[in-house]
């Protein structure tokens, strides 16, 4: 049964070319809370007015939340990357055609902009999954850490106006490389975003990936990202640290597919911090389909006002991947009686030798401690900002890299 | 310098402290005996001002001046301490810094001056060689996988570094050893000042030999059913409470 699609969906469906996924999303609208990998997230009943394209971005550069010392810094403004200053563009030439950019931005970095993003031909996608395959289309920037280079990259989103627009980034990270990336999300005004970033860790490469979405009040964010771990070589397994930091817009969703070909290691944290109306949805659906395949994550939220959290975990344990191990925590804070948390964990195992196990907590302030502090002579604003600081600082101790950890103490700070 | 008059706390519809009225002189220790739901720690939240604590009656004066409308960490600037019966662990709290924001929270309130992070950790250092706490405890988390008797141990170091008006200690004997035991006696003895007063809340005799009371009071149902000398907590140690429960009823 087809649904009637409202003002916004037809507008946003109209410039995707045709293909499987845009004939589902005309059939099935947008993801809704009947849907049930949205059922928290009710995309379709956020967004029902009309929205043209985003248009160029206009507001002055905001401060970058989060510095990487020596990163390369793509900026992405409503959607379209802007391109490196000061490296000689290249052109991408295929069957006599010019079909993008390439930029060699150092040894070992080389990043690419295609003035189209796949074409037409794309498989339908279960119901949910849409959003990831319809950023599919827009014009393509591919970043290449070539093999046994490492190589720091900021990718900074920046967004305004009331309009809406995709972006899609492929990050490859070559055999032995290294590469740390932080994403960031930085919004004014009102637009509605559709962000992928599709990551490939290639044989014996490592990723210390930290995403930043600063609060956007007024915005949609749909942030996808598909990640797939190649198997263990030389002895040496693929290992993939991720971390990231939502502090809440009108709709926000962040969801990672990732996937464990073989033998590798990953650590899927999160962190959400909420207030007002604001609402968050952190989404990992992690398949395990070779032997020993390693994923821990920790999830962590606070809420107050009349926030929502939402965390939905799974993990995908295939046939034959035996020996996974995969451990999943979600811990949720509620400073307010009209927050709202929303948690569903969920395990799917097709093989019998795996250790798979999660864990999900909800409360307040614990208030012996909070008492505790009071009577020591500590305010009470401060003890609880001590409390809460210590709550999150799980996360964060995690981080490997200290200058990152601190910069973002910072920012849930002020938070 | 602690006057407790008429104190009356109802809990959950239970009245659990009834009329209560106590009066610590400045430079004596009290002590607080009595049987089991008799309203001890009651007392101790109630005056250091535990949300849900709040007196229905009566007043709680320091130095002639009333503490009921202060917040509790105004109480502490005061002056007003307790060392918990059980202190909770603070998972993710590193331990000086805590104590060094309440020391300096405290300080401000009393219009002092902030004690610096080199004079804080010397006398932080001080204050843990004398209870016998160990450096590498002191790294962790507060009270953080600390036993029953490190976390009173803890109780006493703040006690000696906070340098209270007015000490409530709920009983700290509990589960201490006999080293432990003297260890407290040694910083309640140190601390004792002709501006300083103490209330303890002891089940049992035995700390009583370390720490001399100047008196001895006997809560049952909500107030206090009896005082004396010292040498009432020999008698109570051989009889018993049953004597007062009838008292109190």
């Amino acid at each position: 049964m087809s649904v009637t699609l409202t003002p916004f969906e037809e507008r946003l469906f109209a410039d995707l070319p045709e293909s499987a996924v845009t004939a589902a999303l005309r059939e099935r609208g947008l993801p809704s809370r009947r849907t049930e990998s949205w059922k928290w997230s009710d995309l379709r009943g956020a967004e029902r007015q009309e929205r043209a394209p985003s248009g160029d971005y206009r507001s002055a550069d905001p401060e970058a939340p989060l510095a990487l010392e020596g990163a390369f810094i793509l900026t992405v403004k409503n959607g379209r990357a802007v391109p490196p200053a000061g490296v000689e563009p290249k052109p991408i030439v295929s069957d006599g055609a010019k079909i993008g950019t390439t930029y060699v931005i150092d040894d070992g970095l080389v990043v690419s902009f295609y003035q189209q993003g796949r074409e037409g031909e794309g498989e339908d996608q279960a119901p949910g999954l849409e959003l990831a395959a319809m950023a599919e289309f827009a014009p393509l920037v591919s970043i290449s850490i070539l093999p046994g280079f490492a190589h720091r990259v900021t990718i900074r989103r920046l967004s305004d106006g009331d309009g809406q627009h995709s972006d899609n980034l492929f990050v490859t990270v070559g055999a032995g490389s290294e590469a740390t990336l932080v994403e960031t999300h930085e919004v004014t005004g009102a637009p509605f975003i559709n962000s992928r970033t599709e990551i490939e860790l290639d044989q014996r490469s490592t990723c210390e990936r930290t995403i930043v979405q600063k609060e956007a009040s007024d915005a949609v964010i749909v942030h996808s990202s598909v990640i797939r771990l190649d198997d263990k070589a030389d002895d040496q397994a693929v290992s993939l640290g991720q971390t990231t930091i939502a502090l809440g817009a009108k709709l926000a969703r962040h969801e990672t597919q990732l996937t464990h070909l073989g033998e590798s290691e990953a650590r899927l944290d999160a962190l959400y911090r909420l207030d007002d109306d604001r609402h968050t949805d952190i989404t990992t659906h992690v398949t395990f389909s070779g032997e020993d395949g390693q994923t821990d994550q920790l999830i962590k939220g606070i809420g107050d006002g009349r926030s929502r959290g939402v965390f939905q975990g799974k993990f995908l344990v295939e046939r034959g991947a035996q020996k996974t191990d995969a451990q999943m925590a979600h811990h949720a804070l509620l400073l307010s009686k009209g927050a709202q948390i929303n948690a569903k964990p969920e395990l799917e195992i097709y093989a019998d030798d795996v250790e798979c196990a999660h864990g999900n907590t909800a409360g307040a302030l614990d208030p012996e401690a909070l008492f505790y502090m009071r009577q020591r002579g500590v305010p009470e604003d401060q003890a609880r900002a001590l409390l809460i600081e210590a709550f999150s600082g799980e996360v964060l101790q995690r981080i490997p890299d200290e200058t990152i950890r601190a910069q973002l103490e910072e920012i849930l700070r002020r938070a | 310098m602690l006057n407790i008059e008429n104190l009356t706390v109802t809990l959950g519809g239970n009245r659990i402290l009834d009329g209560l009225n106590l009066e610590v002189p400045a430079g004596e220790v009290h002590a607080i005996m009595g049987p089991n739901g008799a309203g001890k720690s009651t007392l101790s939240y109630t005056v250091a001002g535990r949300e849900d604590y709040a007196p229905t009656e009566g007043d709680i004066l320091l130095n002639g001046e009333s503490i009921l409308e202060m917040d509790p960490n105004e109480r502490a600037a005061n002056g007003v301490f307790l060392s918990f019966q059980q202190p909770p662990a603070i998972p993710g709290v590193a331990t000086m810094n805590f104590l060094r924001t309440a020391l300096n929270a405290q300080r401000k309130v009393r219009g002092e001056e902030e004690m610096s992070s080199a004079e804080f950790l010397k006398v932080f250092r001080a204050h843990a060689k004398t209870v016998g706490l160990s450096p590498e405890k002191l790294k962790r988390p507060f009270n953080d996988g600390f036993s029953g008797g490190e976390k009173k141990r803890m109780e006493m170091l703040q006690m000696a570094l906070f340098e209270p008006r007015f000490c409530i200690m709920d009983e700290t004997d509990s589960g201490l050893d006999i080293d432990a035991l003297r260890m407290v006696g040694d910083v309640v003895n140190s601390l004792r000042a002709p501006d300083r007063g103490f209330l303890v809340i002891t089940h049992y005799q035995r700390l009583l030999d370390y720490v001399k009371p100047d008196r001895i009071h006997v809560l049952a149902g909500g107030r206090v059913v009896h005082s004396g000398g010292p040498e009432l907590a020999q008698e109570l140690e051989e009889s018993g409470y049953e004597q007062f429960s009838s008292e109190a009823a």
